[in-house]
């Protein structure tokens, strides 16, 4: 019974622990539901605690076994699980590491093809943005020559370059579980320098370019500087 | 223990059942001999299992980084998407536990018995629009749905319940939203499953009641039923919350287990095997109809296991999971076969698997969803 108390509170705490981290995991409109779920943990505990020291009520007759609800241990230690596991390993958003079997798409998915984008001014685009851009414009060219300014990580495949590499992003629809990759490619003479899953911030101006059969706008970089990664990683839809 | 219950004992231990949490509190406690074997070598497997997993990564924490990085890395973005459903989930695993345990001790269904309509069709349509007010999970409707039988509420009813209010419930009906938004599968969920769970009601309604139901029903065994329990109302209050931790620590390790399989599917499946299979309209749907019968998830939170196949699989399988799922898995027809005969649960199995089928195979083929 013990067990099923320090359970309980052991999802607790770990729920406020996560308070920072949790946005490498789930989405930002519902984070602030932690809170009353890990209070509710507590009480569910605290519901447990009392019954094991049979202060509560317990009906009689057929009802008594009711009460006696017995929770396998099977079913105990899989609970048990996340918490070992989120505690165990360092909470790291998806990022480079995570495309071993995804690659990083040019197109985005359809919950973000909006066109309010055209409202956001060139400097403040990110990399979803600018993509959902070409995906709505009807003439690729009248990008070439503007200016863009984005924050991503590095992506690099044997396909690329030594001058070139991805600056991307993951796009969340709801949460982590949807995550997709995007990235733009940049055109930079530093690029294999460029650790993988590092996080930059790209200055440079968009050039046509044909790659692999299509023209596509490159960044050509003007600057490429490391930066530490952001609290939040990941895109959500405007 | 009385003949009733001995004879429901008899007939559960023939057919090998040792899932104590799905069976009665009575019949657990007389299931105690086989469990204390069972949960002996479990427990030491699973802690075995865990020993494993926790000396595993302090190792490969310590290990040279180049040797380990793929492997490791996928096993962080696995963890990340596991915890990422788990952690999203367990609020509304939660709400549902919460509901499901004040269903239990506070609501009384003498109140319903009331207002059931004699014409069949009508007893249907509102067998299932009941379920937009129950926020159970399929865990939580088979008790509340026996109870509802023995109060003499008809076959097609409690039927066009059963399958309809796993899914058509707030709380299920708020995760379908946070997770896919307003959309086509948001609202086809709903209408499918009103759908399909008055349709089969109305097949049911044809069949003899003793045909259908098992032996254990029929031979009218009194159990605990919701809101018979009494006490003060802090004492309910602790027996409310007890009860909804029992169940959100049952739903929750199914949860688990779907969740690791899920995030294990995104992390290790190359994304071109998955788009092979997740573009083909009839694949699409018959893997998803699988999977949903595999993982039995509790209907409130399976909305975020199918986000993993959001991007990868066809709009008309994620909403067969999501209709399918909640209707039919391992766990529920397990449940069923405590209310039902064999044969009854068999049909209904394929009633529902059917019309999903060929609904979402429409879907695929004819329109652009």
């Amino acid at each position: 019974m013990k067990v099923l108390v320090v359970t309980a509170l052991g999802g607790f705490l770990f729920l406020l622990m996560y308070n920072g981290k949790i946005l490498f995991y789930i989405n930002n409109r519902t984070a602030w539901l932690m809170i009353p779920a890990a209070t509710v943990l507590f009480v569910i505990a605290e519901a447990f605690r009392r019954r094991s020291t049979g202060d509560s009520y317990v009906p009689d007759g057929e009802c008594a076994g009711h009460t006696h609800h017995r929770t396998s241990w099977a079913a105990l230690l899989l609970v048990t699980l996340p918490v070992v596991l989120g505690v165990l390993i360092p909470p790291q958003p998806l990022g480079a590491l995570a495309m071993s079997n995804r690659k990083a798409l040019s197109s985005a998915p359809a919950a973000h093809g909006d066109s309010q984008v055209a409202l956001v001014p060139g400097g403040e685009r990110n990399v979803l943005d600018w993509i959902v851009a070409f995906q709505n414009s009807a003439d690729l060219a009248s990008f070439a020559g503007q200016q863009a300014h984005v924050t991503g990580f590095v992506y690099r495949d044997e396909m690329d370059a030594p001058d070139e590499f991805m600056v991307s992003r993951f796009i969340v629809t709801c949460c982590v579980a949807d995550a997709v990759a995007v990235g733009l490619p940049v055109r930079w003479p530093g690029a294999e320098t460029l650790a993988l899953d590092q996080w930059v911030e790209v200055s440079g101006r968009f050039e046509l370019e044909t790659m692999a059969d299509e023209t596509i706008p490159v960044i050509v970089a003007a600057e490429v500087v490391p930066i530490e990664p952001p609290g939040q990683p990941y895109l959500y839809p405007r | 223990m009385s003949g009733c219950q001995t004879k429901r004992l008899d007939k559960f231990r023939h057919q090998g059942y040792k899932e104590a949490s799905n069976l009665q509190g009575a019949l657990a406690v007389s299931l105690d001999a086989d469990l204390a074997k069972t949960n002996r070598s479990q427990r030491l497997g699973l802690a075995l299992l865990l020993l494993g997993l926790v000396s595993g990564s302090l190792v490969l924490c310590h290990l040279p980084p180049a040797v380990v990085v793929s492997s490791f890395s996928s096993f962080q973005t696995f963890v990340t998407v596991f915890l990422g459903i788990f952690i999203e989930a367990t609020p509304l695993l939660l709400a549902g536990s919460l509901a499901s345990g004040f269903i239990n001790i506070y609501v009384d269904e003498e109140t319903l018995h009331r207002f059931v309509p004699q014409q069949p069709v009508l007893a249907t349509l509102m067998g299932a629009a009941m379920g937009f007010f129950f926020p159970v999970c399929e865990c939580g409707v088979v008790p509340f749905t026996r109870s509802l039988y023995r109060k003499g509420v008809p076959l097609s009813m409690g039927i066009a319940f059963i399958l309809a209010a796993p899914v058509i419930n707030p709380i299920v009906i708020l995760s379908t939203y946070t997770a896919f938004g307003w959309g086509p599968v948001f609202w086809g969920r709903i209408a499918l499953s009103f759908f399909i769970a008055v349709s089969v009601g109305l097949v049911f309604s044809t069949a003899r009641p003793q045909d259908v139901f098992s032996e254990a029903m029929q031979a009218g065994c009194q159990s605990c039923g919701p809101g018979s329990a009494e006490g003060s109302p802090t004492q309910r209050f602790w027996l409310a919350m007890s009860s909804a931790g029992d169940d959100f620590l049952d739903m929750g390790h199914y949860l688990v287990i779907g969740a690791m399989l899920t995030a294990f599917i995104q992390t290790v499946a190359p994304q071109s095997t998955l788009l092979g299979v997740g573009q083909g309209p009839l694949s699409s749907v018959l893997v998803l109809l699988w999977l949903a019968f595999l993982l039995s998830v509790c209907s409130t939170v399976d909305a975020f296991l199918a986000l993993a196949f959001a991007n990868t699989f066809t709009t008309g399988s994620i909403l067969a999971f999501l209709v399918f799922g909640p209707m039919v898995d391992i766990k529920s027809s397990l449940m069923y076969l405590s209310i039902f005969k064999r044969r009854a649960v068999v049909y209904l199995i394929l009633l529902t698997f059917t019309m999903t089928l060929a609904v979402t195979l429409y879907v695929n083929l004819n329109l652009g969803w």
